[in-house]
């Protein structure tokens, strides 16, 4: 009997296009992750150089394990789903029936399910090893393949942990008969141990860290800890001491988890639910029989108007607002994020063992520990709205009452929005509780509602466009709320790929700073724009939603694309048009600021950059340059128009004991003139580099001096770029950021792998200590020691100016 | 008003033909579509109902074109499909107030004392505060009743709702339906014959996608007057009676002998008895003249 059911189940799957969705998806990620880690990306993006072998046995261990962690967010719709699947059919009313024992229903179920995880186990290491050898990987930092290296990281780490959180989450799905629940589960046991990591981290708990950590990571660690990078590479992770505690513990528990289920599992039709209050049985009888009824409606109103459905939209909105408060998945996300929280808050007040007070933009700041629990409740619940008729099989009487598709999306996007006002303000409560009880009682209301309900809420309005979207797309809540997790996840780590630019990345663009003093500063039109950008996106993906809405019976993907196409026309074509443009004309505006207007290198231009630079100058790193002895600076700061302007003057002193001929002068990216005192040729001027080489008509004999007067300035400010370090109150420029330096100025590349590539010597080591040349210099600078230094700075009347030095006149 | 449908065709993608060209009048009253289970009556349903597209045909109800226009019909139209569910833990009062909200009915006052009414005629406003998740069968169906009231339909689709009830429950929800259909058009399919004896005055017969047959019940049964003929005979001759005659149906007596229904115009042999025509024979005559000749 177990071999027909565990069969069958087998069948199931394989004839399930689900399943070969989640291998793609796994060998796509995985995939991605191995070749990048092996520098796939290297043309187009920086190199991935490295002394560590990328795929030695503990990065193998270390790839895969992260790969079985989002496998666990499929747990439920593979290992809950085996035996749910029985429920929702209500095939167990029969089933249940049959003459098989508990064991063999079980077992079967519960196996057949392992497996199915395994072979999409398979494909994550098959995918890894393809990964690390894609032509265009960097075969230095990739070494034999070693089979071993996998089945350690399956045998040892990745199969207890399937099989203990399989256990669980079969342990819940199959007492709840609830899906949902086994998601948050698997939530709530990943925060948990999170959690059990952090409170352990002191080095004297390491022991008992090791022992407890589920997934086994702190067991190898405990031994791994202190490894080489060459032990790193080539060593395999040891099978001894704790890491086998460690597992056996862990296996002890999935079996008891699975032994609980095989003990309180009864073939009964009901699923278990506790009663608080026993209410006494009654007897009922019918007494309703014939009767013939007169039926006489009263006479109502029917308005179909625009308006009337806007009040439905807001009436429904309410209703799926109260279904999603009131379940218990949301509940405990955030009972357990509110736990999550308060932590956070605790933490952020220390700064390194200091104490510091309960301000409000630091409890702003500890609440985005919340950000990953609005996130999953965004997209679990924008699934579990867009499919809650189908799930409760009212969709029909539903879809065939005059109310149109939009009211009915857009009640359940408003509904997500509403959720998410809650939980945000879940973030002000626990703010200002931590507040109060730590004695802190200036509560900036004003302060904690535009950064949770301005700045905050907006992003999270444009997840819950992509959400509603990807929902009515797929069919199945749980593998949208998958694609969901994984563009999350994905859409930052783009950057890997060479995709660098926010305009790219769907809600991505710069954040933005609070700080005491200069409150959200310029921060804020720069977020906004990006913000209102991927708005204008949102509202394009809900046209989307529109067009994909599911009314009446399901459909293939054929037809339904063929609806969506007859469905765009009229405001469905306006709207799409409209927000097109508004889409494309601010993503251009932001575009052409960052590409056109200004110079932008991606991250492989710096690197390139940075490798002519020093093939071009380092030549000079060695050629003798005068010294700073004395700078008179002028610093104009304008907080107003968060610009400056400045000038100043060196004098500067052959200290070595030969003539010096020529000046080698780095500056900043800056409007800037320079003059010296003696005649001199400008020989090379190098805007890229900033680096101006200048040649003495006469040469500098030793104990001379030479002056130099500069000015420099910011270029003008735009809305969506700052091109000063002056903000609007509390300004700190560093001389660094503005002055120029004499000689050649470093900045290397500093990887040995990635310097050899370019045909870089290695890198230079740490000077000896006793190296005169070395000792000759601070460990600021090379072009200057001791000075003297004057200062005049202008400012705004409500700025205070301050510089080094003592103060002689205000 | 009158439901018209022209030449219409749906095939699923499993490569079903759940309507095959099928034309249809169909006027105010009670309208029976009968045809066993997979005949296509709910496809066809489904598909008057807007809930599905066909892949060519027309359907027209008054003056409106139903495939082009679905929300013009929505608003007159009341569906209950075969079998629904319904939101857990809410009540058939805050259901109906919802569903009543979704129909168009804006004010607060209209809707409640639309649903006190619709309870009261489907005799559950007792229970209007229990759970419609924790209804029985015949309740539940009651509640669907209910809900397709709201809007005080012009159009009505029930699809099968008299399966799975008990006696009492059946008479009072046909009861109801016809109290309803007196002045609009209500389509009504079911596979059990009784339901459209009792109520129906016109009715279609369905197999495979076509319309066998379009006409009354008692027009069909006045047709087939002199035309059916009774037997009582052994178990073992059932085989040979099939092949000689044109059996319609036959059911076991008490001593396991078997009652026959032949279809003849004249009498078969002198043995057999004439017979008052049921609507069942029309049925199963139907039936039997759409099956494939086999070879």
């Amino acid at each position: 009997m177990f071999s027909t059911l565990f069969n069958y189940e087998l069948k199931y799957w394989f004839k399930k296009p689900e399943f070969y969705i989640y291998m793609a998806i796994f060998f796509i990620i995985a995939l991605f992750f191995s070749a990048s880690a092996a520098g796939i990306f290297d043309s187009i993006t920086t190199t991935t150089g490295s002394s560590s072998i990328v795929n030695s046995p503990s990065s193998i261990t270390g790839l895969f394990n992260g790969m079985t962690v989002l496998i666990f967010f499929l747990f439920p719709s593979i290992i809950g789903l085996s035996i749910y699947r029985d429920y929702k059919s209500e095939m167990h009313t029969i089933l249940y029936s049959y003459p098989f024992t508990k064991a063999n229903y079980l077992f079967a179920k519960f196996f057949s399910a392992i497996v199915i995880v395994t072979l999409i186990l398979f494909v994550i290491g098959v995918a890894l090893f393809i990964g690390f050898r894609l032509p265009g990987t960097n075969s230095d930092i990739v070494t034999a393949f070693s089979f071993k290296s996998y089945y350690i990281a399956y045998a040892v780490y990745i199969l207890p942990n399937i099989l203990l959180f399989g256990a669980i989450v079969f342990a819940v799905v199959t007492f709840t008969r609830n899906i949902a629940a086994g998601f948050i589960a698997v939530i709530l046991l990943l925060f948990v141990q999170g959690l059990m990591e952090n409170l352990l981290s002191d080095p004297d708990n390491r022991f008992l860290a090791a022992m407890i950590d589920p997934f086994g990571a702190a067991a190898s660690n405990y031994y791994t800890r202190y490894w080489t990078v060459s032990e790193q590479n080539e060593l395999h992770l040891p099978i001894k001491g704790v890491i086998l505690y460690n597992r056996l513990l862990w296996l002890g528990i999935a079996a008891l988890v699975f032994g609980f289920v095989y003990k309180f599992f009864s073939f009964s039709q009901n699923a278990i639910s506790f009663n608080f209050k026993k209410s006494k049985g009654e007897r009922t009888t019918k007494s309703n029989f014939g009767g013939i009824t007169r039926i006489n409606l009263p006479k109502v109103n029917f308005d179909y108007s625009f308006v009337k459905n806007l009040k439905t939209t807001w009436k429904l909105s309410n209703i799926d607002f109260k279904y999603i408060v009131k379940s218990w998945p949301f509940l405990s996300i955030v009972l357990v994020g509110l736990i999550i929280i308060l932590i956070a808050l605790s933490e952020v007040g220390n700064l390194f063992g200091t104490k510091t007070l309960p301000v409000t933009w630091k409890m702003l700041n500890g609440g985005a520990a919340f950000t990953i629990a609005i996130n999953i409740c965004t997209f679990l619940y924008a699934g579990m709205l867009v499919h809650r008729g189908k799930i409760a099989n009212i969709n029909h009487l539903v879809d065939v009452t005059p109310t149109p598709n939009w009211t009915l999306f857009l009640s359940k996007f408003m509904a997500l929005i509403k959720m998410q006002l809650v939980l945000l303000s879940v973030i002000l409560v626990s703010g200002i509780v931590f507040q109060m009880y730590n004695g802190y009682y200036d509560f900036e209301l004003g302060h904690y509602i535009k950064e949770l309900f301005g700045l905050q809420l907006i992003n999270y309005v444009i997840w819950a466009f992509l959400a509603l979207f990807i929902q009515t797309l797929f069919r199945n809540p749980y593998l949208g709320l998958f694609v969901l997790l994984v563009l999350s996840i994905g859409i930052p780590l783009l950057r890997f790929a060479g995709i660098e630019q926010d305009i790219f990345k769907y809600n991505e663009g710069p954040g933005f700073q609070y700080s005491d003093m200069n409150a959200y500063g310029d921060s804020f039109s720069r977020y906004f724009a990006h913000k209102l950008y991927w708005f204008f996106c949102g509202l394009l993906l809900l046209v989307f939603t529109a067009l994909f809405w599911v009314r009446g019976l399901p459909h293939s993907f054929k037809e339904r694309l063929f609806i969506a196409k007859s469905r765009f026309k009229g405001l469905a074509v306006i709207g799409f048009a409209v927000f097109l443009v508004c889409f494309l004309s601010l993503g251009f505006r932001i575009y052409h600021e960052n590409n056109i207007a200004n110079e932008r290198l991606s991250s492989k231009e710096i690197e390139l950059q940075t490798v002519t630079w020093e093939k071009t100058y380092k030549k000079y790193e060695n050629s003798p340059q005068p010294r700073i002895v004395s700078v008179k600076a002028n610093m104009n700061i304008y907080p107003k128009t968060l610009g400056f302007e400045a000038d100043g003057n060196y004098i500067m002193v052959n200290k070595t004991s030969v003539a010096i001929d020529s000046v080698l002068l780095n500056y900043n990216d800056y409007p800037s003139t320079f003059t010296f005192n003696k005649e001199i040729d400008l020989v090379s001027e190098d805007s890229i580099y900033n680096f101006n080489i200048y040649k003495l008509k006469q040469a500098l004999q030793p104990g001379d001096s030479l002056q130099l007067e500069f000015t420099v300035k910011n270029k003008p400010n735009t809305w969506l770029r700052k091109n000063s370090p002056v903000i609007s109150n509390g300004t700190f420029i560093n001389n660094f950021a503005i002055f120029p330096s004499l000689g050649y100025s470093g900045g290397e590349l500093t990887d040995n792998k990635t310097r050899e590539k370019y045909d870089l010597p290695p890198n230079d080591l740490k000077p000896h200590p006793s190296d005169s040349t070395a000792l000759g210099n601070t460990y600021i600078r090379k072009d200057s020691d001791w000075i003297d230094f004057e200062a005049t700075v202008s400012t705004s009347e409500d700025q205070i100016a301050i510089a080094p030095g003592y103060l002689q006149k205000e | 008003m009158k439901l018209t449908i022209k030449d219409l065709t749906k095939t699923y993608k499993n490569g079903v033909k759940a309507i095959d060209n099928l034309n249809l009048e169909i006027g105010t009253g009670m309208f029976g579509l009968l045809g066993p289970n997979g005949a296509g009556k709910s496809s066809l349903m489904r598909t008057i109902a807007t809930l599905q597209s066909p892949d060519s045909g027309a359907i027209q109800f008054g003056d409106i074109n139903v495939l082009e226009d679905k929300m013009a019909l929505r608003k007159i139209l009341g569906y209950l499909p075969q079998s629904f569910g319904v939101y857990p833990k809410m009540s058939a009062e805050k259901l109906l107030d919802y569903f009543a909200t979704l129909k168009g009915v804006s004010s607060k006052s209209d809707r409640a004392a639309l649903v006190k009414e619709v309870l009261e005629i489907t005799n559950l406003y007792d229970v209007r505060h229990k759970y419609v998740a924790g209804y029985s069968g015949g309740m539940k169906q009651r509640f669907g009743i209910a809900q397709l009231l709201l809007n005080n339909p012009k159009l009505i689709i029930v699809d099968e709702p008299t399966a799975g009830l008990d006696p009492a429950e059946r008479h009072r929800f046909l009861n109801v339906l016809r109290e309803v259909g007196t002045n609009c058009t209500v389509i009504f399919s079911t596979h059990i014959v009784e339901d459209v004896k009792e109520l129906c005055n016109e009715m279609a017969i369905l197999n495979g996608g076509r319309i066998l047959k379009h006409t009354t019940p008692i027009e069909a049964t006045n047709a087939l007057k002199g035309q059916i003929w009774t037997k009582i005979i052994e178990r073992d001759d059932l085989e040979t009676m099939e092949a000689t005659y044109k059996v319609l149906s036959s059911n076991y007596n008490q001593d396991n002998t078997l009652n026959i229904r032949v279809h003849a115009l004249e009498k078969p042999a002198e043995d057999f008895q004439s017979s008052n025509p049921q609507l069942d024979d029309v049925y199963f005559i139907a039936l039997k003249q759409d099956e494939p000749i086999l070879a």
